[in-house]
Parts: C-alpha cells; sequence; structure tokens
C-alpha cells in the first residue's frame, strides 16, 4: 500500500527543487541582460557615441577651415596689387588655424575612443597623413603668393588642397560610416534581440504559474488557503521582474540615441559638404576663373564647369543645429544610464525569493517527513 | 533524502548556466589577419577576385588601406604602427628601412627566381639581400602618339615598324596646324611635378649615358653638375616655350597628368601631338579617352595610340651610349614577419595574381608572364622592353631618392616651371638637400640606395 505521506514529501520536493532552479535560472539571465543593457548604455555613452560626434565635428571643422583659408586668397579689387588679398599679409589665417585645431583635438579623441578597431586606427593614421600633405599645401600656397601674387603656383598648390581634402572626407566618411555600424551592432546584436528578455520572462513565467500550482497543492493538501513563504515568494518575483524590465526604457532610450548619432552624422557630411561647395566655388570662379581666362588645361575647365554650375552657394550653413543635436545626445545618455542603481535589486530579489520558496516548502516537507514516521 | 534524479536535473540546469555564461563571455574576434597599404587603390580592385580567394583558402582577413599620402607607410614606422605589407610607390627609403632593421628580407621569403633576369639585379637596388619585389611594373623614358593624325608619315608605318621621336620631331611642323607638340600634365596632389622629373630623368639619360644616370640617382652627382644643369635647361626650352607646350607652362602646371593626353585624341579644339609619359597611361587613354592600342596588322584608326622611345632631344648627334630605358615598378615590402603575411606576400608575386594584373592592364615582370600574352602588340611591345629585349634598364631616378630628396626635387620642378629665372637658385638647393641626406645616415651609411641601372 502507498503511504500518502511518501507521495506529498516527493511531490514537495520535486517542486522545490524545480522552484528553486527557476528562481536562479530567471535571477541569473535577468542580472546578466540588465548588466548587459547598462554596459552597452556605458559602451556606447563613453565611447562610441562620442567617437561619432568627434568625427563628425572634424568633418564640420575641416570643411570651415577650408572655407576660411580659400576665401583669404579671394582678390579683393582689381587693381589692389600685391597685397590684393587677405593670404598675402597673413597666410591662411586665423579661422583656419583655429578651425584645424578644432578637427585634429577631435580626431585625437576619435583615435582615444577607437571603436572600429584596427581598420579605425588605421584609418586615423591615414587622415592624420592626408591633413599633413594638406595643411603644407595651403602653407606653401600662402608662401608663393606673398613672394609673387602673379604666379600659377599658388594655384596649383589650391588645387592640390583641395584634392586632399577631398580624400579626408572620403576617408571621414568611412571611418563615421564604420562607426555608425558599429553603434548599430552594439545596441541590436549584445543588446535588442529577443533572447535579452526572452531569456529571464520565460523561466519567469514558468516560475509564476508553478508557484500558483504549488500554492494550490497545498491548499487542498494541507487545508491550508494561502502558503505565506510561496506568497512572498510570488510578490518579490513580481519586484524582480519589474526590475527587470527597466531594461525596455533603456532600450527605447539607446534606439532614440542611436537615431540621434545618425542625425548628427548626417548633419555634419550636409554641413561639410554645402561649406566645401562654397568655398570650391570661390576656388573655381572667383580665385582661378579670374586668372584663367584664357584656357589654362583640361583639369582646370572640369573643375571650374563642376564647381560653377547649378546649385552653387555663396555662403555655408551655421552650425546651430548640430549643437542642439549633441545637447540632445548627451541627455538621452544620461537618461539611458538611470536605472543602473538598481542592479542590485536583481540579485537581491532572486535571493529573497529562494528564501521565501525554502521556507514555504520546506518547513512542510520536513513536518510532514516527521509525522510520517 | 534528495532524489538522484533532481540531482540531476540540478546539475545539468547548472551546466547550462556556465554555458550561457562562458558563451556571453567568449571572446570571437580573430587575430588571423593582414594590413596592406597601398597607395593605388585600382592596384587593389584589379587584384580582388584573387584576395578574397586568398581570404577563403587561408582564414585571414587581408585588411587593405589605400592612401595618398605618399609619405604614409614612413610616417606609420616611425610612430610604430606598420602595416604587415605595403606596396610602395618607390623604393626610395629602402636604404633607411633596412638601416633601422624596419624590413624583412625576402630572400626566403619569396625570392627572385620567378622574376625575369633585368629584374633580378634591379630589384636589389645594391643592398645586402632582396627587400622589395615589383608586384607590377612600368616602362618610363617613352612618348606617346597618335599615328594616324600623322599624316606625313611614311605609309604602312604602324605597329611594329616604328618611328623614332627623331622622325616625329622632323615632321612635325608639316602637320602641327593649331595643335602644340608636347601634352605636360605636371598635377598629381601631392607627388605633384613628377611628370617633369620623368622628362629630367629620359634627357639626362639619353644625353649623357647609363653612368652618370646611376650615379645621380645614386646621390653621388651634385645637382649643380654641368650634366644635371643641362638637363634642366633643355626641359626648360620645351616646356616653357609656349608654341611646344599646349597651354603653356601656366596650363602645364594647372593639368593633371592624366588629363594631360587628352590633347592627343580630342578634335573638338587644339590639341597636341606628343605626350611624354609612363605605359601606365594607356589605361587613361582608354577609359578616358577611348584611345585604342595601335593594331599590329589591319587598317589605324583616329583613336589609335602608339610609342616610341625617349631619345636625346640636344642637337648634339647622340653618342652610341650604351641605351638604356627608365623603368618604375610598385613595390612590396614585408615589414611584420608572419606567416599570414608571408602568404599575402607570396600571392602578390605568384603566376596567378600577376596574370590577374596582366589582364587589367598592367605590367608584370613575373618570367611566367610572357609578352606575347598580353592583348594588342603595344602592350606586347612595352612588355618586352621591360622584360625580354636586351636592351638595360635603369630605375627611375627620383624614385630611387629618399624621400625628403623626392619631395624637393618635385617642388623644385613645379617652381621652376612657374619661374625659370630660378634655375641656378633651385639647383643649388637641391645640392644641399643632398649633401644633408649623404651626412645624415648612421654610422656613415647613406641613406641612398646604390644601384640604379642593370648591368
Amino acid at each position: 500500500m502507498t503511504r500518502p505521506g511518501s507521495t506529498t514529501v516527493r511531490t514537495l520536493l520535486h517542486s522545490g527543487t524545480v522552484l528553486l532552479i527557476l528562481t536562479m535560472v530567471t535571477g541569473w539571465f535577468a542580472w546578466a541582460s540588465f548588466a548587459r543593457a547598462h554596459d552597452t548604455v556605458e559602451r556606447v555613452g563613453n565611447q562610441t557615441v562620442p567617437a561619432i560626434l568627434d568625427v563628425a565635428a572634424a568633418r564640420a571643422a575641416l570643411a570651415q577651415a577650408d572655407h576660411a583659408a580659400i576665401v583669404r586668397f579671394k582678390p579683393r579689387a582689381a587693381d589692389a596689387g600685391p597685397g590684393g588679398n587677405a593670404a598675402y599679409f597673413a597666410g591662411p589665417g586665423e579661422e583656419y588655424r583655429s578651425q584645424l585645431a578644432i578637427a585634429t583635438q577631435s580626431l585625437t579623441r576619435a583615435a582615444e575612443n577607437n571603436v572600429t578597431g584596427a581598420e579605425g586606427s588605421q584609418s586615423l593614421r591615414v587622415i592624420q597623413g592626408l591633413l599633413t600633405s594638406y595643411t603644407s599645401s595651403v602653407e606653401q600656397a600662402a608662401t608663393v603668393y606673398r613672394e609673387n601674387p602673379d604666379a600659377e603656383l599658388w594655384t596649383a598648390d589650391l588645387l592640390t588642397a583641395a584634392q586632399l581634402l577631398h580624400d579626408v572626407h572620403d576617408e571621414l566618411h568611412g571611418l563615421q560610416t564604420a562607426q555608425l555600424d558599429k553603434l548599430n551592432e552594439e545596441i541590436d546584436v549584445n543588446f535588442g534581440g529577443p533572447a535579452s528578455w526572452l531569456s529571464w520572462l520565460i523561466p519567469a513565467t514558468l516560475l509564476f504559474g508553478l508557484l500558483g500550482a504549488t500554492q494550490v497543492f497545498l491548499t487542498r493538501r494541507f487545508r491550508r488557503r494561502v502558503n505565506p513563504g510561496l506568497l512572498a515568494a510570488t510578490l518579490l518575483l513580481t519586484g524582480l521582474i519589474a526590475v527587470a524590465a527597466l531594461i525596455f526604457p533603456v532600450h527605447v532610450a539607446l534606439d532614440s540615441l542611436n537615431r540621434q548619432a545618425q542625425q548628427a552624422s548626417a548633419n555634419s557630411l550636409l554641413q561639410a559638404n554645402l561649406t566645401t561647395r562654397v568655398s570650391q566655388r570661390i576656388l573655381a570662379e572667383e580665385i582661378i576663373g579670374e586668372r584663367c581666362a584664357s584656357a589654362c588645361g583640361p583639369t582646370i575647365s572640369v573643375f571650374i564647369a563642376v564647381w560653377t554650375g547649378p546649385g552653387s552657394l555663396d555662403k555655408p550653413p551655421v552650425a546651430g543645429s548640430t549643437r542642439e543635436i549633441n545637447e540632445k545626445i548627451h541627455d538621452k545618455i544620461g537618461e539611458a544610464g538611470q536605472s543602473r542603481g538598481a542592479a542590485f535589486l536583481i540579485p537581491l530579489g532572486t535571493a529573497l525569493v529562494l528564501g521565501s520558496i525554502v521556507g514555504g516548502l520546506y518547513f512542510h516537507i520536513d513536518r510532514y517527513r516527521y509525522r510520517a514516521r | 533524502m534528495t532524489r538522484p534524479r533532481s540531482a540531476v536535473h540540478v546539475i545539468l540546469v547548472l551546466m547550462m548556466l556556465l554555458t550561457a555564461g562562458a558563451g556571453a563571455c567568449a571572446n570571437t574576434d580573430s587575430d588571423d589577419s593582414v594590413t596592406l597599404l597601398v597607395t593605388d587603390e585600382a592596384l587593389v580592385t584589379a587584384l580582388r577576385d584573387v584576395l578574397d580567394r586568398f581570404e577563403q583558402e587561408h582564414g585571414v582577413e587581408v585588411i587593405v588601406r589605400a592612401t595618398r599620402a605618399q609619405d604614409q607607410v614612413r610616417a606609420d614606422v616611425q610612430s610604430g604602427t606598420p602595416p604587415d605589407i605595403a606596396i610602395l610607390p618607390s623604393p626610395g627609403d629602402l636604404a633607411w628601412y633596412v638601416q633601422r632593421q624596419d624590413l624583412h628580407p625576402l630572400d626566403e621569403v619569396v625570392g627572385d627566381r620567378w622574376l625575369s633576369q633585368k629584374w633580378r639585379h634591379l630589384a636589389r637596388f645594391g643592398l645586402d639581400g632582396l627587400y622589395a619585389v615589383p608586384v607590377e611594373v612600368n616602362l618610363k623614358s617613352i612618348v606617346w602618339y597618335t599615328p594616324q593624325r600623322w599624316t606625313a608619315l611614311p605609309e604602312g608605318t604602324q605597329g611594329l615598324e616604328k618611328v623614332s621621336l627623331t622622325d616625329l620631331l622632323r615632321l612635325a611642323p608639316e602637320i602641327a596646324g593649331d595643335d602644340s607638340l608636347w601634352c605636360v600634365g605636371l598635377a598629381s596632389g601631392a607627388a605633384s611635378g613628377w611628370p617633369g622629373t620623368d622628362w629630367i630623368e629620359s634627357i639626362l639619360l639619353t644625353r649623357f649615358g647609363g653612368d652618370t644616370y646611376q650615379r645621380w640617382a645614386t646621390g653621388r652627382l651634385p645637382w649643380t653638375s654641368p650634366e644635371v644643369e643641362q638637363a634642366w635647361m633643355i626641359w626648360e626650352g620645351i616646356v616653357t616655350d609656349p608654341p611646344q607646350v599646349r597651354g603653356g607652362s601656366r596650363a602645364a602646371l594647372l593639368t593633371d597628368f592624366a588629363d594631360a593626353g587628352r590633347g592627343l585624341f580630342d578634335d573638338t579644339e587644339p590639341g597636341c601631338l606628343l605626350e611624354h609619359q609612363a605605359s601606365l597611361i594607356m589605361r587613361d587613354y582608354q577609359h578616358k579617352y577611348g584611345g585604342r592600342p595601335q593594331p599590329d596588322q589591319g587598317e589605324s584608326q583616329r583613336v589609335h595610340f602608339d610609342f616610341v622611345d625617349f631619345e636625346n632631344l640636344d642637337s648634339t648627334p647622340a653618342a652610341d651610349l650604351d641605351r638604356r630605358r627608365v623603368a618604375a615598378a610598385d613595390l612590396a615590402v614585408l615589414f611584420n614577419d608572419t606567416e599570414p603575411a608571408r602568404e599575402l606576400l607570396r600571392l602578390l608575386v605568384s603566376p596567378d595574381a600577376q596574370e590577374a594584373l596582366r589582364t587589367n592592364r598592367r605590367f608584370s615582370a613575373h618570367q611566367d608572364i610572357a609578352p606575347e600574352s598580353y592583348a594588342d602588340a603595344v602592350s606586347e611591345n612595352i612588355a618586352r622592353m621591360l622584360t625580354a629585349d636586351n636592351r638595360r634598364l635603369c630605375f627611375d631616378a627620383s624614385d630611387m631618392m629618399p624621400t625628403t630628396m623626392r619631395n624637393a626635387f618635385h617642388r623644385a620642378v613645379q617652381e621652376h616651371l612657374n619661374n625659370p629665372e630660378q634655375r641656378g637658385q633651385l639647383l643649388e638647393y637641391l645640392e644641399q638637400v643632398r649633401l644633408e641626406l649623404v651626412a645624415q645616415g648612421p654610422a656613415g651609411q647613406s641613406r641612398w640606395l646604390r644601384q640604379a641601372c642593370t648591368p
């Protein structure tokens, strides 16, 4: 004849074991998901996004620097004589040097926060090499101009500088694209997939179900309405899930941050392109065009045709919108990291749930074993 | 008493947890990669299929960086972050790299048995060992023309029936019309001026011979010597004479080297009849202007182009010097001696890779790439001159020079065109740079390479 006590003990032991295991699994994955979410926020906020903003800033600053330098070579008037433009007296000028310094500092910071590995490092070194050649060409143009404003060589130097800066912008574009891809990867791959929350939500659901089923079993078997231990475990589990679910607003914040970083990059690209169109038009129309009334060869003909065609611009855009976006980005980073301090609640909650289950179930197991003997 | 089945459940779950945790922490990055720095991105494009196969077969990622910053490799070496392999546009800094022990010798990596005979000597540059191997080679000291435009040429002259530059110069006034004689473009980004250096090299070689040229290219002939000065004067006489150069010296300074040849093909406005340019310009003639190499047989058309050897332009009858030609190469060097880097280097000089370059209209020094395998008679001739015929080669002199000297030479050519009266000052300045470089080598070693010409 089967001893009813043995069956009850076995059922309680089995349920208790599964409850404990499900609690540990839920707690572990909830904590891992929470920690990964906030690690992502930290990495994105401290490295990836600042690197993106630095490259965007460098791109805009370089276009501004080039514009500032070229404007210095504009002839003031047909009869202005040797000092007929600002470059004669002070070369490419303070604004050029100031914007160049901004670009250089931004690129240095981007190198410190490099998130695109060896390729990114190499790209930054190539950019540095090209910038060295570019600044050399601009300074040479100023030197030659000062020696002989009628010489063609300084025009050739400005064209060389334009070509080199075009290469720099190509490299920056490639680097920025890689950075944005990395940001997408960090947010989506490391954090955004369903596995990041299903890994704790599924065991948590099973745990809720088993807690309820065990409550029902105990009620029927021992004629008690509610097991306080299991009730406490259920309530604590609810709290634990609520804390774990804080990754959802983090995800939303990171998604928004991603879009804003993309926007900042797109803005800087647009600004750089527009500024470049203005400066190249000045170079083609007002500097070279003035000097090349007669043929200056096929390269110049094409250059003038490209940069003085429809859509030429007169003034570079203002950088205001970029500043606003950068401020929003910094606010969003802060917002995403707000719940970080709650991380300790997950392991604490898990321990309390475990303790409640042990207290709620094993009291009955011991009692029943004792009675059965 | 704990039931064994529950214990098994616990153990299995714990194992799952450990595995999940370990998987989350696993580092999946691979260290199998090779960095390759080039200055000619189109070269990598031509090798793309070969590189892709290499990556798949060896499980090695080839990280390619292309830059037009000519000094990039030197900057990377000085900052302690050289690429694994670089394809250098010139060998000028080889001596410096070798003295610093930055480069690994290639005798045991690829050797030179695969090279055609001429290049086995040339590629050593007088160093103790093989440190650079040619991935692509080009012929310089040649002059391009479009035969159909030369209506005064003897009938039937085409293909292998070569006219000479002397013939063309003699016939030019008959056919010139509004055309200028020479197409010249010196612009080339940070390396602007190099087409002008090619001119001076060709003039000096054909006027004064291989020994004088070699002494100059290896830093042993002063820039202020009569030979060098005369070469500059001859070039000056051509390029500053408005009827001779399309658009005059102003256009020459502002025209990109790849655009200068338009005048050979463009009939919509006055053009030019001759272009002194390396064999690499063939690709631009074909892609940009619809030009085609002169066929060996069949009717010549307006778009066909051909070349002649550069000859002594001085009015003095050319001495029967040992006639040589100027060549150049893109050279692969090894900075980091890893097995993947060695494998990539072997690939770059393999028949497969060299064949890929040949089909992309690039020239190879590989002995297995026969001149007859090139697609047209013009390319076959160039390939033969580069690898197989019995005329000796000299490496491009400015490419042989240390970077500082080469950059100064490039700039001086531009300054000279800008103001020919500065010739004397420019040569003195160049001489100053040469002397500084001679004195700079560690422990008395020179930064100059020692051998520029085949024996």
